[in-house]
């Protein structure tokens, strides 16, 4: 004998729709889970980081105050070669203090002294499309940035775009109290031996 | 039946079980995340291995000026000198085509090439040696380089006929180690083809 079992009793539930609001659910917190966590996830998202290496250029532009800029281009190896030479025999102390008060005493310049030196290098760069430059401005902290902005301007108006730059927080007593200044024979990219200064801070 | 009816409501009721256990773990998870500060934040793993240290900026531990280019010297006969002769090698083989010659010189400071009698081995070869003398004491070396060079004229060979022995010449001392020094023609002699050429040391 067959027992019919009625309608009425039937607990029904529809799977369908329960199994899609759990996952509509799922997937809310799924991706909430994930937004709650942006702050976090922004700093794994690929960022052009710079590289741990030392700032090169071949132009340094160190404000020392308001009204005064260290100059450093290629002619300092030249004059720091001579000193290491003449003066090879002093401590590391010793050598680096005389470098530094020979740099100090000669590169020591102007705005309107470093504005002619600009002008001057936009001219060459201008001549020569093909030569790229790199300069690095160097400001204290302190100091109002529309310094380096009047910099930046100037060294944007060339005609080839080929003065590239960077801009670094620092002091010039970074340079004047650094642990070494020495000349060093490198390769450049171009497979040219040529003679840096290198300044250990 | 009966039995298969409980099966099927304690299945539905497991499902929902399993479901509203997720549900009630993501909004405890979510609660306690809302709660912590930024920085207790469970990083997921994936974000772990994500997560970047950002280097110093270059410029902020040292800083390095590109210098002038070293350009390398060239050691070789200077031919802007005036009374520079070459040496005839094929007037050399028709005087005397079994000669044997040996020539140990000297080269100065001022990159002279100095050689005495006792120098020269040219035992029954003297027309020969004679030539070969008369214009080799013509030849006059930039001056980067000082010491002995050695010379063999073997013309009976059939493979090498001129050995030049460069082992006992040194670099000046005055000339700074970072400045390369590469050979360049040390010989002024027509007619010789490069196979019947050898220079060592």
């Amino acid at each position: 004998m067959f027992i019919k079992i009625s309608d009425r009793n039937k607990e029904k539930i529809e799977l369908v729709s329960l199994i899609d609001m759990i996952f509509i659910l799922l997937v809310f917190f799924l991706v909430t889970s994930f937004v709650i966590k942006l702050n976090l996830q922004e700093r794994s998202l690929y960022v052009p980081t710079p590289k741990n290496v030392l700032g090169r250029a071949q132009l340094l532009i160190q404000f020392v105050d308001e009204n005064r800029i260290f100059w450093l281009d290629e002619e300092a190896s030249t004059v720091v070669e001579s000193i290491e030479e003449n003066y090879g025999y002093l401590n590391d102390a010793s050598l680096r203090d005389r470098i530094l008060s020979n740099l100090t005493s000669n590169n020591i310049i102007s705005l309107n002294q470093m504005d002619s030196k600009i002008n001057h290098l936009i001219s060459a760069a201008n001549q020569d499309p093909f030569t790229n430059y790199f300069i690095l401005i160097r400001c204290p902290n302190e100091l109002p940035y529309f310094h380096v902005i009047d910099v930046i301007e100037k060294l944007s108006s060339t005609k080839y775009r080929n003065i590239k730059y960077g801009c670094v927080g620092g002091t010039f007593d970074d340079i004047r109290y650094c642990k070494r200044i020495y000349d060093v024979v490198e390769k450049d990219s171009k497979g040219n031996r040529r003679k840096n200064l290198r300044i250990d801070f | 039946m009966t039995f298969f009816k409980i099966k099927k409501v304690v299945l539905i009721r497991s499902v929902q079980a399993v479901f509203a256990a997720v549900f009630i773990m993501f909004v405890i998870r979510t609660y306690f995340w809302i709660r912590l500060p930024e920085t207790n934040i469970q990083v997921s793993y994936s974000g772990q291995e994500e997560k970047l240290i950002i280097p110093p900026r270059p410029g902020i531990k040292g800083i390095e000026i590109t210098g002038p280019q070293i350009q390398p010297l060239f050691f070789s006969v200077d031919l802007s000198r005036a009374g520079v002769h070459s040496l005839d090698f094929l007037q050399l083989q028709l005087i005397d085509p079994h000669a044997d010659v040996k020539l140990t010189c000297t080269i100065d400071e001022q990159g002279r090439l100095l050689f005495l009698q006792k120098d020269i081995l040219m035992e029954g070869h003297t027309e020969a040696g004679l030539m070969i003398q008369k214009a080799l004491k013509t030849w006059i070396y930039t001056p980067y380089k000082q010491g002995t060079i050695k010379f063999w004229f073997n013309l009976p060979s059939k493979g090498r006929k001129v050995i030049i022995d460069l082992s006992g010449l040194k670099r000046k001392d005055s000339i700074p180690r970072h400045i390369p020094i590469y050979t360049g023609q040390i010989h002024l002699i027509d007619g010789l083809e490069n196979s019947e050429l050898q220079i060592s040391g």
